[in-house]
This record gives structure tokens, sequence and C-alpha cells, in this order.
């Protein structure tokens, strides 16, 4: 028959104790550090053996456990009046049946979790606006002739005009205005691509900041990001962002 | 207004919004005050629980949202092809049980009441927006502080941060 080793993980050396305790089938209360010390050493040795990294935390408390035992091996010497040190038995106990507190919360968090995780609810909706829209309803064919043969009109004469030299001022957009431009828009629309945030004829100073903005948002948890490879389109979507955000 | 109306309208509103709706924001467009307002959505609520629909009335703190019953989960992910969320590390959940009983709480508390490291949990959870950082400890260092968030509140079915059942110590393993 072959040898077998099966090790449980655990999630740190008062998890590992709280196995142990439970095996043994004891209170916590109740723990005999020497027998407890045995098979937590026994423990760290069976690692050791597999070449498992042991981490730090789980050396502090093999420490921990045999100076308890160590302690309790030698005569105490008569407690003079001063005051009393707490007993590190008594330590650990305690922070053991905090810890087991926690870890059963954990486990009662973990049920909530499989049935409320089936939950699911929907995106804002996108409630247009449309009272700012431009009324047709009393335009006839004539106007739509008249207003393009205007606009051909004024497209001649300025061909005709003299070129003109002129410096443009890059528009100055500061960083708070342009996320609070894209907190509007996507806690209405959900996600968005990063070329539509500047598929227009943006200046590069507008692009810049615009990705200086999706970053501070993503920092700020309203967004997550997506990539598939360098140079791709940025794939933005809603994560925490709320309407409050937006405003 | 009767009050059958101003609950349809409310669950209008509700639909259209999707997020938590604020009780006040109910209360202003329906022109009541917040404690009417209050007792009409807990009516509803109470309406949804007991008709047998696909959606439910929740509440996170003083809002409310409409979501799906977690029963048909199922049938959501079969409609839309999405794969179910995979749940939390141990490391993760009592990492998070702890901040959520102990808010606000610094990592090195987290830490001494685990016994081993949770910079990777903590990150995780940040990552998942479930906690979040309410500030910063007055003390040597400033270490952050961290608190649950309202995705919390409903991805564990919590109305608000009271419902946590209390912590008890129960006897041996």
């Amino acid at each position: 028959m072959g040898y077998q080793v099966r090790l449980e993980v655990f999630e740190g050396p008062l998890d590992l104790l709280l196995h142990l305790i439970a095996k043994a089938k004891i209170n916590i209360e109740d723990i005999s550090i020497s027998e407890i010390t045995a098979q937590y050493m026994d423990y760290l040795s069976q690692m050791q053996a597999l070449d498992i990294d042991i981490a730090s935390e789980f050396m502090v408390m093999a420490a921990t456990l045999l100076h308890i035992k160590s302690s309790k091996l030698l005569p105490k010497p008569v407690q003079q009046s001063e005051e009393q040190e707490p007993d590190p038995q008594q330590q650990l106990i305690e922070r053991l049946k905090q810890y087991k507190k926690y870890k059963d919360a954990g486990e009662w968090l973990h049920e909530r979790y499989m049935v409320y995780s089936n939950m699911y609810s929907k995106l804002p909706e996108e409630v247009v606006d449309t009272a700012e829209d431009v009324k047709f309803s009393n335009v006839t064919k004539q106007d739509i002739a008249q207003t393009m043969m205007a606009l051909l009109d004024k497209k001649n004469t300025s061909q005709q005009s003299q070129t003109v030299v002129r410096n443009i001022k890059p528009e100055p957009i500061s960083l708070h205005e342009r996320i609070n431009q894209l907190a509007a828009l996507i806690v209405r629309r959900g996600k968005v691509l990063f070329s539509q945030l500047v598929s227009r004829k943006f200046s590069r100073l507008y692009v810049v900041v615009t990705f200086l903005a999706l970053l501070e948002m993503v920092n700020r948890g309203w967004v997550a990001v997506q990539q598939s490879r360098p140079f791709s389109d940025i794939f933005i979507q809603r994560k925490g962002l709320k309407w409050k955000n937006s405003r | 207004m009767e009050e059958q109306q101003m609950m349809a309208i409310a669950e209008a509103i509700l639909f259209i919004a999707g997020d938590p709706v604020p009780v006040r924001s109910i209360a202003e467009v329906l022109d009541i005050d917040v404690d009417a307002a209050q007792s009409l959505m807990e009516k509803m609520l109470e309406a949804y629980a007991l008709q047998p629909r696909g959606l439910q009335l929740i509440r996170i703190n003083d809002a409310y949202q409409l979501v799906t019953r977690p029963e048909y989960g199922e049938y959501i992910r079969k409609f839309t092809g999405a794969t179910k969320e995979q749940p939390l590390s141990r490391a993760c959940l009592e990492t998070l049980a702890i901040i959520a009983y102990n808010q606000p709480v610094t990592k090195a508390d987290i830490e001494q009441l685990r016994g081993v490291k949770c910079d990777h949990a903590i990150a995780v959870l940040l990552e998942k927006n479930l906690i979040r950082e309410v500030g910063r400890l007055d003390a040597p260092g400033k270490p952050k502080l961290y608190g649950t968030t309202e995705l919390f509140l409903k991805s564990f079915g919590l109305s608000d941060i009271n419902d946590l059942p209390p912590l008890e110590q129960q006897q041996g393993s």
C-alpha cells in the first residue's frame, strides 16, 4: 500500500488550529496546548516534507505555541503584587474564539451570496429629452429648396473671399468638466467605446484630457475598461457609477 | 391621489431608473412627504412579495429597487448567455465579514483578527466594489479605513447593515 499524503489548505494558523481542535472534538476553551502543539508541528513538518513554502505567520504561531507549552513546564515564580501578565494561553483562546466568529459569519455570507447573486437588475433607461428638437411640421418643399440655395450662395461667396490666416487657440477643457460629461454619458448608455468619445475631429489636447478623465473614472471605480490588445479600441463599461455621481 | 395610482407611478419610476431610487426622490415626484412615500413603498414591497411575479421590490438603505427574483436566475443566464459569477474565496469572505462587522476598520485590525496577511483579499473586494475606503485613521501612518458599499448590501440581500445577524459564539465546532 502506497503512502498517501493529503494536506488540506488553511487560511492561516488560526484556521489550522481550529481544524485541529474540531478534529479532536473538543471545545476551544478546553484545548490542551501540548497536544495541539504536537499536531500543529506535525502539520508543519508534513508541509516541509512536501516542499511547500510555509508562510511566516505559521512560524509565529508555532513559536507562540511552544512558548505557552514551555512556560507551563517551568515552575512559575511567585507572583509579586505587580500587575499580572495576561495569560498567553487565554489570549490565544480569545483570538481563536474571535476568529471563529468571523469564519462563521463568512460562511453565512457565502450562503446568502449563493442566493442573492441570482438576482438581476437592469441599467437605467435612457430617457431622451425631446423638448429642444427642431419642429419640422410647417416646413414645405420650397423652404428646403430655398435654404439649400442660400447655403450654396454662401459657400460660393466664402470661396471667393480672401484667405484669412488665423491662429486657432486650443479650447481649454478642464479634466473635471470632461469627467462630468463622460459620467453623464456613461450612466445613460452603460457602455461605450473610447473611439466614440473622441470620434469627431477633436484636438490632441481634447483626446488627452478624455483619456485622463477615463483613467480618473477607473480609479474612482466608476467604470471598468477592457482592451483586447495594444492600440485596439478601449471598451468602457459602467461599474460603480450612480445617477448622483453624474450630476 | 389614490394610493393605487401612486404605487403605479412609483413602479414606473423604479422601472425606468433601474438603480435603487431614494425614497425622497419618490416623495418629490409624487408631491407627498417622505414618511408617506416610505410607507407607500413598504406596502408595495409587501404586495410584490405576495404575488407570484418574476420581479420583486427590495430595499437598500433608504432606496428601493426593482430586481428579478433569485429563484429565476438560472433562466436569466440561459436567456442572456451570462455565466454565474464565481463565488468569493474563503479568505475574501472572512475579510469581508470582519469589515462588515467592524467598519470602519484598518487592514492591520483585519490581519490581527485573521492572523494572516489580507492584501490580496482586500484588493479583490475593492475591485468587486464590495468594500471601499471610507477615510483614514488618525494614527501614525494614517492607515486607510475600509467599509462596505451598497453593492455589498445588495449582493447579500441586506436592506441595511443592521440586517447582519449578531456575531455569535457557537460552543465547540
